[in-house]
């Protein structure tokens, strides 16, 4: 399995013990069942090296980039950028390089431009080689066999309201086949902590703090109970709701801990 | 709030710390000192309108959505002052510069290039510098004293800053001029500089974009003196003493690690940071809480000390999280806010008014 970070301060290595990506990637993890955990970053400005020299054109790539033509070719046209990502991700996908690619895409508003870079260029160019690599990138989007967004959100009101509109967006506009919804950051009850009705806001001493420390979790347990019924009702795909990990740092124990909460979601078979 | 007393306000973060909610608050601050503040949001995402109700999920519901769009909407509330908030809309903030440099008729020719329609409406990478264009019309507009600007997450974010620089390196491209040049005498020769640079082009993107740009670039002749004098503007205006960068972050590895990744790009254009917000802290840390009162039941005593356990320990974590960063950020630093999470979350223009209260409360490093 492959991991693609794309913006490159995600810092996907740390709970590895790894430093930084690279373009070329890493094992990550080997497990004893021959599994292995491959991770690497990617960049527009080394996607374009690379698809140079894949066209034969790596010995004019340095004076390309001395006249400023990519420049000038990207800022006319800044899905470019994107694009190549993406073909540099399809081409991988199709060498086989990984039996599963997992990417870390852009945010929310962001997503939705990246995706839609292949469809925009292909508009803008009716042949050549930027078509060829449109649609290829195309094709594989929109083939649900091959590729599938998961998004990603937290149990609060405006990331709730910005995955239903991204969710609704990526299938109406880009035609890209869309996965489980992941809520991370659940708050989970404490059992025997709720004696019935949280007192509201105002009630509660704050100088009696394990009192004060109950009514905020209560109240934010509350909270997310109310957004989690909200994506059920809203949107009509599977959830996998993850725990929030009382930590300011996610260290390798801690992604066990999700991934065992992730596979026996998936093992319920997430209707 | 002497930090944040600035003409222009740059929120910058990574997702999800809250920085559109903290723009809000700046904005609603402002309002509150008497002051007439407009809030402007290049997120695509939609934030602003849910985080200051305007977009009908409120008490009224549905009748009570505004649309919000690049006409700043007076926002009600109660201060002496004004706030305002508006949204990016690219296309009409390009259709406005167009028909500034270029007149009207120019601007629907350069709007029917299908390139440029692609360019504008589906790709990523031009709004971030609509946005700083919009930026300067609205630092300039006399409805406003202060303008407070949301920008999409960390990477987008130094691209809005970027954008006036880049904009005109374009339009001063060699490149540019050659394949331009020759567009503009009358027998239209083709150099043979500009034929290489073309073919080149040609075998790396394809002849028909290549063909498409130059048209458009043709289609562009003229408007594009007023973009570079604008560009060069804006540019300043970022680059100036008249505008502040707010970073938001929360007390989580990730989001700090995001902050001064941004640090570290501001400092490498020779901008500095005004302040440097740590958003969202637990307001547990550093206690001792009283025993658990006599007539609890042992469950619930069991419960209230577990949870208190969860709660205090994440809560001094993140102490630490910000006292490593003040370490970090030595002596030099931007005025480092520290703000705590809220009981209930904000959903009300009142919510935001009182969280705007932390705001003030920043401590300078030097007294």
């Amino acid at each position: 399995m492959l991991l693609v970070e794309l913006e490159g301060r995600s810092n996907l290595a740390a709970p590895f013990g790894q430093p930084q990506l690279h373009y070329e990637s890493q094992l990550l993890e080997e497990s004893g069942g021959g599994g292995r955990l491959q991770a690497l970053r990617l960049t527009p400005d080394e996607a374009l090296r690379d698809y140079l020299s894949n066209s034969g054109l790596g010995a004019i790539s340095e004076r390309l980039s001395e006249t400023g033509t990519v420049d000038v070719v990207a800022t006319a046209a800044p899905g470019i950028r994107d694009l190549l990502v993406l073909g540099k991700i399809r081409q991988m996908e199709e060498a086989g390089v990984a039996d599963l690619i997992v990417v870390d895409a852009p945010a929310a508003g962001h997503a939705i431009t990246f995706l839609q870079s292949a469809a925009g260029l292909a508009a803008a160019a009716p042949s050549g080689p930027v078509r060829q690599q449109a649609d290829q990138v195309l094709a594989m989007l929109g083939d649900e066999e091959r590729c599938r967004v998961v998004l990603v959100t937290i149990p609060e009101e405006t990331p709730v309201t910005e995955v239903i509109e991204t969710a609704f967006e990526l299938e109406e506009k880009a035609g890209i086949s869309l996965g489980p919804v992941v809520v991370n950051n659940r708050w989970l009850p404490i059992e025997g902590l709720d004696d019935g009705d949280t007192p509201p806001p105002g009630a509660v001493d704050a100088d009696d703090l394990l009192e004060a420390a109950a009514q905020f979790r209560s109240l934010r347990v509350a909270a997310h109970e109310a957004e989690l019924e909200r994506l059920r009702r809203d949107l009509a795909l599977p959830l996998v709701e993850l725990p929030f990990l009382f930590t300011t740092r996610l260290k390798r124990a801690d992604l066990d801990t999700l991934a065992e909460h992730f596979r026996s979601r998936l093992d319920e078979g997430l209707s | 709030m002497t930090a944040l007393d600035l003409p222009v306000l740059v929120f910058l973060g990574g997702g999800g710390v809250g920085k559109t909610t903290l723009a809000a608050c700046a904005g609603i601050a402002a309002a509150q000192r008497g002051e007439r503040a407009v809030v402007l949001t290049i997120d695509p995402a939609r934030r602003l309108a849910s985080t200051l109700g305007l977009d009908g999920a409120g008490d009224g519901g549905p009748a009570d959505a505004v649309d919000l769009g690049n006409e700043p909407v007076l926002v009600e509330g109660p201060w002496p002052g004004e706030l305002w908030a508006a949204m990016l809309d690219p296309a009409a903030t390009l259709d406005t510069a167009l028909r500034r440099h270029g007149g009207d008729d120019q601007a629907e020719r350069i709007q029917t290039n299908p390139l440029f329609g692609t360019i504008v409406n589906t790709l990523s990478g031009s709004n971030e510098y609509l946005a700083a264009e919009r930026l300067h019309q609205l630092h300039h507009d006399e409805r406003f004293d202060r303008v407070v600007i949301d920008t999409p997450p960390a990477r987008h974010a130094i691209d809005f800053l970027d954008s006036p620089d880049r904009l005109s390196r374009f339009l001063n491209n060699r490149l540019y001029r050659l394949v331009l040049a020759p567009r503009q005498g009358l027998l239209r020769p083709v150099t043979s500089a500009a034929q290489l640079v073309m073919r080149t082009a040609a075998k790396l993107v394809g002849a028909d974009l290549v063909e498409n740009v130059i048209a458009l670039f043709a289609d562009l002749d003229g408007v594009e003196d007023g973009f570079r004098t604008r560009a060069e503007e804006t540019a300043e205006l970022l680059a100036g003493a008249d505008c502040g960068y707010v970073i938001v972050t929360s007390p989580r590895a990730e989001p700090i690690a995001e902050a001064t990744w941004i640090l570290d790009r501001l400092v490498g254009r020779e901008r500095s940071a005004t302040a440097v917000v740590v958003n969202r802290l637990l307001p547990f840390g550093r206690q001792q809480p009283s025993a658990v009162p006599a007539g609890v039941d042992y469950q619930r005593a069991k419960a209230l000390v577990a949870n208190w356990e969860e709660l205090a320990v994440l809560s001094s974590m993140e102490d630490e999280v910000v006292d490593a960063l003040i370490a970090e950020l030595g002596d030099d630093a931007p005025t480092l806010i520290t703000v705590t999470e809220r009981l209930i979350p904000a959903t009300s223009v009142d919510d935001l008014a009182e969280l705007a209260t932390d705001l003030d409360g920043g401590h300078d490093p030097d007294g």
